[in-house]
């Protein structure tokens, strides 16, 4: 799994997007395995097969290959009479996303996309990533909702007006980005 | 000199006809008690719910056949390949190589049990471990030992439950509880889903 982009290099463009809903694009930090399965664990689960729909609370987990999604309740949806074909998991209340190598984004809630393999987190989000013993900057990077296609590994951090999306790096031992 | 007296016999039947009418008879009332058993069982089978029939049945049967409707007017077909009443508690029916069929709106289920007792008290049915039942889009579900609430259309168990889907989807807890009427299942203990990666053979 590739990282972040080099951090010097995402730090210029998120300073270089100063505009309205600004944007900071970075590298593959939650690409998933394709060909690994999907599991979800929790205390309890309340099937609704008349609504299509799946309620996932006690501690929700979702993995996926080095992935992982926590949240307080994840619930999925599908068509009614089609349990196949789950449409979207949502993921509500402190949602936190990690990757294999520690970066971790944190958000209100989310939303996973099977068939498109996306997922989208909001409202305030917070993007940290650990300083590596290579050398790699640690780094805090905060926006309003972070998409991710997690087939390619690449995601978007948007601001909005208000707010746009901004970033702090600490330099690591060596200005090594990798 | 005494009078004559009446002939008894002669102002009533015949002794030959009497038994003529006996040999007639008691067959003709014995084939109309059992029409009418029959047609009383039968009546009971249609209208009561799944094993109510066993109410008055005596103390054990083979290839038990139930055929009825539930009260929400889905067809049902239950069997068993043999059926006893327990020798203490008369509430208590104790059921071998159980088998049941429910058509659902969606979908047919088949329930089976190796054993299985119903209580006639509480119209309560104990399904013993393995539980299988499998419904014709796809899902298959094992449970151990289980409960089923006849006349609410509820089942539940303690004892571990494993579905897997035709897609080779699996999930497993430790107990479960549905509410067929409503359609919703409420899963708890250890509760994981595994979905394999698209593409993936069963």
């Amino acid at each position: 799994m590739k990282p972040f982009l080099p951090m010097g290099l995402s730090l210029m463009l998120f300073l270089s997007t100063a505009g309205i809903a600004a944007e900071q694009v970075s590298h593959q930090p939650f690409a998933t395995n394709p060909d690994a399965p999907v599991e979800v664990t929790s205390a309890t689960l309340d099937i609704d097969e008349n609504l299509g729909r799946a309620v996932f609370a006690g501690a929700p987990r979702m993995v996926q290959g080095e992935v992982s999604v926590v949240s307080r309740q994840m619930i999925a949806s599908w068509e009614p009479g089609n349990f196949r074909n789950t449409d979207r998991i949502r993921f509500q209340d402190d949602v936190v996303a990690t990757s294999a190598d520690g970066r971790v984004a944190r958000g209100q809630w989310g939303e996973y996309f099977p068939d498109a393999e996306r997922m989208i987190m909001g409202d305030q989000v917070t993007l940290t990533q650990p300083p590596s013993d290579s050398g790699r900057q640690a780094a805090v990077l905060t926006g309003k909702r972070l998409e991710v296609d997690m087939r390619k590994g690449e995601s978007q951090l948007f601001g909005d007006a208000t707010e746009r999306a901004k970033g702090v790096l600490t330099p690591g031992q060596k200005n090594q980005t990798d | 000199m005494n009078e004559p007296q009446n002939n008894v016999i002669k102002k009533g039947l015949s002794y030959g006809r009497r038994m003529r009418r006996l040999k007639i008879g008691l067959p003709l009332l014995a084939a109309a008690l059992v029409l009418l058993l029959i047609v009383s069982y039968r009546t009971k089978l249609v209208e009561a719910p799944i094993p109510m029939p066993l109410l008055n049945l005596a103390t054990e049967m083979k290839n038990m056949l139930v055929e009825g409707m539930s009260d929400t007017n889905a067809p049902y077909l239950v069997r068993a390949d043999y059926a006893q009443a327990d020798e203490v508690n008369e509430d208590l029916i104790h059921l071998t190589r159980f088998s049941a069929e429910l058509q659902q709106t969606r979908f047919v289920l088949d329930v089976t049990a190796p054993t299985a007792q119903l209580n006639r008290a509480n119209n309560n049915l104990s399904l013993d471990r393995p539980v299988a039942m499998d419904r014709s889009d796809g899902l298959q579900m094992r449970a151990g030992n289980s409960e089923v609430d006849l006349d609410a259309s509820k089942m539940q168990s303690n004892d571990g439950v494993r579905i897997d889907g035709p897609d080779g989807q699996w999930l497993v807890a430790q107990r479960f509880f549905a509410d067929a009427k409503i359609g919703q299942h409420h899963f708890a203990g250890s509760v994981k889903l595994h979905l394999p990666p698209k593409g993936a053979k069963p």
